[in-house]
């Protein structure tokens, strides 16, 4: 599916942006197009003159807003880094660059192995160029940038304008529409661009005085920041050029591999690059490899055991009864009854779960080993993890949580996504259930929670979490924090999952259950799949929600973007009062933010809509 | 059937047996969980849906430096000895006060309130860099003391008679006598001398759902004037409106009007502020649990400890001399002679570190509260001796 | 009653082989609507069963009550000498043995053509993949669509998507197959690739009842045919019976309204 028609039927027509061209007509040169779009009638004349001036006017404002006398940026540039991730140690900078490298790496190989990205059409490319130059031409008219950098920046446009234009001319009408590049070719043309800039661009250290910003001589970017982005640059094309050229067996091999480098990297890049845990080699050895091999093993014989086909209700209440036994160890857990590794507790909990579905994988021998391969590998991927997150980090730094800022924005959006899912999944399953119980469950607790605003839930989770748990047991704030946030979110997730299983039609239930599949396989292999893929909208507008939301936590008082923007620089001595400039600044990150995810649903919308109809 | 139940219950038994033998392995081992930083352990734990027992496996087994329980036994179950036993102070501060604790652009707690908490770990811990500062809301910072997540507060808190008994908090002596001010431009007419009185009919802002809105509602009522009250979310917007001309006086405590007027007053605008005695008292200081005279002992001294240090003219350059040939006082404070730093359950040499590593009251002051404009002369902060309000009780 | 009848004029040869599908009595209400009064009726191993009758007259309810996509709620079903109850082990088993394919095909739209007919062998039968895999190629094949193993059903004609139907129940090698109406969907040129794959699939010797409209294929293929109206069975005979000397007046109705 991702390899379907990868260019040459991509038409310009059906792409927003140039909704104003369709495909079907000739296409316009410029100055026909800006008189038919733009001039056509005297009215539409008028309408154009009118708002486009209202629309520079309010660009006007904002320019002089944002460099204005009063507006001090060396506040915000200054706090660049607390903004980014507050007290993370620079000596320790190292690591952020090896996590950039590492998610460069995997994009670069996906999108090579998996051939990704469109193509856009010449037409398409040079419009660009020339918007890009007229725009610029106008916003450094705008701008209050001396002279020379006025001179400067309007050669820069002009030569866009002119590249545009050569692009539209230089190739005849025909050609100009059948001639594609790829866009990974693009993207990364792009990035090498800006990044080789990053060498040559004076981009830094301009001086504001007067109302005239004023460029500092020699003031390209420093040295610590261009070649870290050089080598992320160079990692991101290589690996794309690795992947583009592997060989198809490699690629069979890699494919499934890297997906779940995907979905493992957030927990690698916090837990273990960014926070490097100090391990204990003795206790190590001693203690954690030992039980995860006896978990590995005896878990993995007894579902081998379990898969045993013919075995039906025994197998059914050997799970259920693994379940009770591995709820009692979290009861054990909260009243304090006896100590265990909170491990070897997550570890039945998920035996018992595997064994619930071990009914499921019944049948050959082969089969059987799938079950306790996939046992093995889950395992001891938690119990890496669950040892790295236990073990000391070695980071010099104290406060509640080792990240802030930007960083910590993201993780708590990211964490509260993966935790949120299956969570969410399975209250929506839960809410369309045959069994009373479950849907009884499922239906108080989300409406519960649909009827209680965000703030609320983290105010009591921030607060008062830590006075219901029994003595001697606490939560520090982030964790709390993200454990309500995720059971807020749970419940719109599963809210929109059950929109999408409602959508599911009835003969797909029938045609599943007239093939023999049992309830659990027609869940997760019919139903499902499809009602999540009926539900990406939805989910991808609650996942930027997530996102933007993370704000409120600044509210309960977590130093996330928004706090250190809002509270944290005001408060500074020298910067005291410095908001508004923050203000801008996290906007615009959080909007970057917002938009790609936004940008790429439409993408992923778009592509799974081929397998659809 | 029966063949395959039996070995399903066989193997049963035995994970049965593994669960004993890791509950055993947990007890004797410290590395998992534990470690210097139970905070970032238990921010782990949200990943992996754990959150509650990653903490409790830091409860139950001893972790290296964390076996607050053992060691708790043999010294007494106060706050001291759960410091001590953890090596680090769990102080509560603001994060967002100007100079009283905020973030440096490296992420580092400055101000007066993070200096104090560095004071109070120099003491116990002989590190002034042993504390790890908990950033508190206002709405949570009792709470925080309650479930024992904080050891003290130092976050500009006002002593009242509420706070002392119903709340359940005891107060330390104060360390900035503050109180709320107004602050308007000299072109309107005001000047340092004017008072609630002349302020009829101005549009007064203030920062909402705090006393100062109370305060400066039952002042003009008192003067019998009426005043237009507009509030907004946080002072830097109040700022903000006062600059643009929205509002005519902006009123906060007086420690905030000063370091707004000297960062934020535009050339050729003159601001002031008045009346010269406060219209409420503010008195901010170290807070901690009640009923636990041994840890309010240790505050107030450490405390007590940088104002003599102070009045005697002892600073963290000259240490080591006045220890060696100064007052008598002094001698004693330093743990030069007698033990009254080790009948309080602190080493001999507990003030000595807080003065070296921290400084008197008076370098605490300047360094935090002179960029912002803040000066002691002529202020309730200035030293008993001359005409303030700071004092300190004789140590001997 | 005409039933014993029409019975009769089966042949010897049909008569002597083994029951596959025992309805004794079947009733089934939808609230008040009695959408089938006691029907009591037999098919033998290897027999192909046309039902026709008037739309509404509970044809497609009695074979839905087979594999139980439709529970009765009087009298009795017995499959291959299983009977119907609600005993889940026995539902899985009769379910396992009698393939259907539906009007609307009900193809699983996320899912590749060669996925859609891999999909019960692999997690039902518990096949090995590589095995599951030849055997779709092979129904593929059969059905005259190899080519289209890797696209998705949206992609296909009607007529095409019907025949992948018909692969992923034959996948489950089923004893008895089930048509609810197979062409009834489709446009007209592509009734007859369907009904072809049909045929072959008679003459290879499953045991087939077909819910269907279409005359042509019920005269040529069937071995009996089964008129309903009403929920009722009015009359059972052999094609040459039916067509050429009905007895029942009602058959004689809806036969001369469909000729």
């Amino acid at each position: 599916m991702e390899n379907s028609q990868p260019s040459l039927t991509i038409d310009d027509g059906v792409l927003p942006q140039a909704a104003a061209l369709p495909p079907e007509e000739p296409s316009l040169p410029p100055g026909e197009w800006i008189k038919k779009n733009l001039f056509s009638t005297p009215f539409n004349a008028v309408l154009t003159v009118v708002f486009g001036a209202i629309a520079l006017f309010f660009i006007d404002l904002f320019v002089d807003f944002v460099f204005s006398e009063e507006r001090r940026w060396n506040g915000t540039a200054t706090n660049l880094r607390l903004l980014m991730t507050q007290g993370y140690p620079e000596s320790q900078y190292i690591r952020i660059w090896v996590s950039v490298g590492f998610l460069a790496a995997l994009t670069g190989l996906c999108s090579g192995i998996w051939n990704a990205g469109d193509a856009v059409s010449m037409k398409r490319i040079s419009t660009w160029f020339m918007s890009t130059g007229a725009f610029g031409i106008i916003a450094i008219a705008l701008s209050p940038l001396d002279t020379g950098g006025k001179t400067t920046w309007f050669i820069a446009s002009a030569v866009s304008l002119a590249i545009g234009l050569a692009l539209w001319y230089g190739l005849g009408d025909q050609k100009r529409r059948s001639t594609f590049v790829r866009t990974p070719y693009l993207i990364y043309g792009a990035i090498a661009a800006i990044v080789a800039s990053l060498w040559v661009v004076p981009y830094g250290n301009y001086t504001f005085s007067d109302g005239v910003l004023t460029n500092e001589p020699d003031s390209i970017v420093a040295f610590t920041t261009r070649w870290p982005w050089l080598v992320m640059a160079f990692i991101l094309i290589g690996t794309y050029i690795a992947g583009r050229f592997a060989p198809a067996s490699a690629a069979r091999v890699f494919k499934p591999i890297l997906i779940g480098l995907w979905v493992l990297s957030p927990l690698i890049i916090v837990w273990v690059i960014l926070r490097d845990p100090e391990l204990d080699w003795d206790h190590v050895i001693s203690t954690d490899i030992p039980m995860a091999l006896g978990f590995i093993l005896i878990g993995g014989a007894l579902l081998y055991a379990l898969s045993k086909p013919g075995l039906g209700e025994i197998g059914k209440l050997a799970g259920f009864g693994l379940l009770l036994f591995a709820a009692f160890h979290w009861l054990a857990a909260f009243f304090g009854w006896y100590p265990m590794l909170q491990k070897a507790r997550l570890s039945f909990l998920f035996l018992a779960l595997f064994a619930m579905a071990a009914a499921n994988f019944a049948g050959d021998r082969r089969t059987r080993l799938q079950l306790v391969f996939g046992w093995g590998i889950f395992m001891a991927v938690l119990h890496y993890f669950a040892t790295m997150i236990n073990t000391a980090s070695t980071l010099e730094f104290r406060g509640d949580f080792f990240l802030g800022g930007y960083a910590l924005t993201l993780f708590v959006s990211v964490m509260t996504l993966m935790l949120s899912f299956p969570l969410g999944v399975m209250l929506a399953l839960a809410r369309t259930s045959r069994l009373p119980i479950f849907r009884l469950l499922s239906t108080v607790y989300i409406e519960a929670i649909r009827g209680v605003p965000l703030i609320t839930i983290l105010f009591f989770f921030s607060v008062v979490l830590n006075l219901f748990l029994p003595n001697g047991m606490s939560v520090s704030e982030t964790a709390a924090v993200v454990t309500g946030y995720t059971l807020f979110s749970a419940a719109y997730l599963a809210e929109n999952v059950r929109g999408g299983l409602q959508s599911i039609r009835r003969g797909q239930f029938e045609a599943a259950d007239a093939l023999g599949l049992t309830g659990s396989q027609r869940t997760g292999f019919i139903v499902l799949p499809q009602a999540l893929r009926v539900s990406i909208p939805p989910l991808v507008g609650q996942a930027i929600a997530t996102y933007k939301e993370t704000s409120l936590v600044a509210i309960v008082g977590l130093n996330d973007l928004t706090r250190i923007a809002n509270a944290i620089i005001p408060a500074q001595s020298e910067f005291l009062g410095v908001q508004m400039e923050n203000l801008i600044l996290i906007s615009f990150i959080y909007w970057v933010g917002a938009f790609s995810m936004s940008k790429y649903s439409q993408k992923l919308e778009r592509r799974l809509g081929v397998g659809e109809r | 059937m029966t063949m395959t139940l039996k070995r399903l219950l066989a193997l049963l038994a035995a994970l049965t047996l593994l669960v004993a033998a890791c509950g055993d392995s947990s007890d004797d081992d410290s590395a998992d969980g534990g470690g210097d930083d139970a905070g970032q352990d238990d921010g782990g734990s949200d990943d992996g849906d754990s959150d509650d027992g990653d903490s409790d496996d830091g409860g139950s087994d001893d972790g290296d430096s964390d076996d607050g329980d053992e060691v708790e036994l043999t010294q007494g179950d106060g706050v001291l000895a759960a410091v001590q036993a953890r090596g680090e102070l769990n102080c509560g501060v603001s994060g967002a006060a100007v100079a009283f604790s905020t973030l440096d652009a490296e992420g580092n707690m400055v101000g007066f309130d993070a200096d104090y908490c560095r004071a109070v770990a120099a003491a116990v811990l002989g590190d002034a860099e042993a504390v790890n500062f908990v950033e508190l809301t206002a709405a949570e910072r009792f709470t925080a003391v309650q479930t024992g997540d904080v050891d003290l507060l130092m976050r500009n808190t006002t002593w009242t008679q509420s706070r002392d008994t119903d709340v359940g908090m005891d107060f330390g002596p104060t360390t900035y006598y503050d109180g709320q001010q107004l602050m308007a431009r000299e072109g309107d007419g005001f000047s340092n001398a004017s008072g609630v009185a002349d302020i009829d009919g101005a549009v007064v802002c203030t920062n909402a759902g705090t006393t100062t809105e109370q305060n400066i509602s039952d002042a003009a009522a008192a003067a019998g004037i009426s005043i237009t009250l507009n509030t907004f979310e946080d002072f830097n917007i109040v700022t903000e409106n006062f600059i643009s001309g929205a509002c005519d006086i902006i009123t906060t405590d007086g420690s905030g009007l000063v370091g707004r007027k000297a960062e934020q007053q535009p050339d050729g605008e003159e601001w002031v502020i008045f009346p010269a005695t406060p219209i409420s008292k503010e008195p901010l200081g170290p807070t901690y649990g009640q009923n636990d005279s041994q840890w309010a002992d240790v505050i107030n001294w450490v405390v007590y400890a940088t104002i003599i240090a102070d009045e005697k003219g002892v600073t963290s350059g000259d240490v080591d001399d006045a220890l060696a040939n100064g007052d008598a006082e002094i001698v004693r404070l330093f743990g030069g002679e007698g033990e009254l730093q080790s009948a309080m359950g602190l080493s001999a040499d507990a003030f000595f570190q807080v003065i070296s590593q921290v400084g008197n009251y008076d370098e605490i002051y300047a360094r935090n509260l002179n960029p912002v404009g803040l000066t002691r002369d002529g202020s309730a902060n200035a030293a008993w001796t001359a005409g303030g309000l700071i004092f300190a009780p004789p140590a001997r | 009653m005409s039933i014993s009848d029409a019975t009769t004029a089966v042949s010897e040869e049909l008569a002597s082989r083994d029951d596959m599908i025992v309805c004794t009595g079947v009733d089934k209400w939808y609230g008040d609507f009695q959408a089938l009064k006691g029907v009591t009726a037999t098919v033998k191993e290897q027999e192909v069963v046309v039902v026709l009758g008037p739309s509404g007259s509970g044809k497609s309810t009695w074979i839905r009550c087979i594999n139980r996509l439709e529970q009765h709620q009087g009298g009795s079903i017995v499959v291959d000498g299983v009977e119907l109850t609600n005993d889940v082990r026995n539902i899985e088993k009769i379910r396992s043995e009698v393939g259907m394919v539906f009007q609307q095909f009900n193809l699983f739209p996320h899912l590749t053509v060669r996925d859609n007919v891999t999909l019960a062998p692999k997690w039902v039968k518990k096949q090995p993949k590589d095995q599951a895999e030849d055997k779709a190629m092979e129904l593929l094949t059969q059905m005259g669509i190899p080519e289209q193993a890797e696209k998705y059903p949206g992609q296909l004609s009607g007529g095409q998507q019907q025949r992948v139907a018909i692969a992923r129940s034959l996948a489950m090698e089923p004893r008895v197959m089930l048509f609810d109406e197979p062409t009834s969907a489709l446009d007209p040129e592509m009734i007859k690739e369907v009904l072809d794959v049909m045929k072959d699939l008679a003459r290879s010797g499953m045991t087939m009842i077909v819910v269907t409209h279409e005359m042509g294929f019920a005269r040529e293929v069937a071995d009996r045919i089964i008129f309903m109206e009403s929920g009722e069975i009015v009359e059972v005979g052999t094609p040459e019976h039916f067509f050429t000397n009905p007895t029942e007046d009602r058959t004689k109705l809806f036969l001369s309204q469909i000729l």
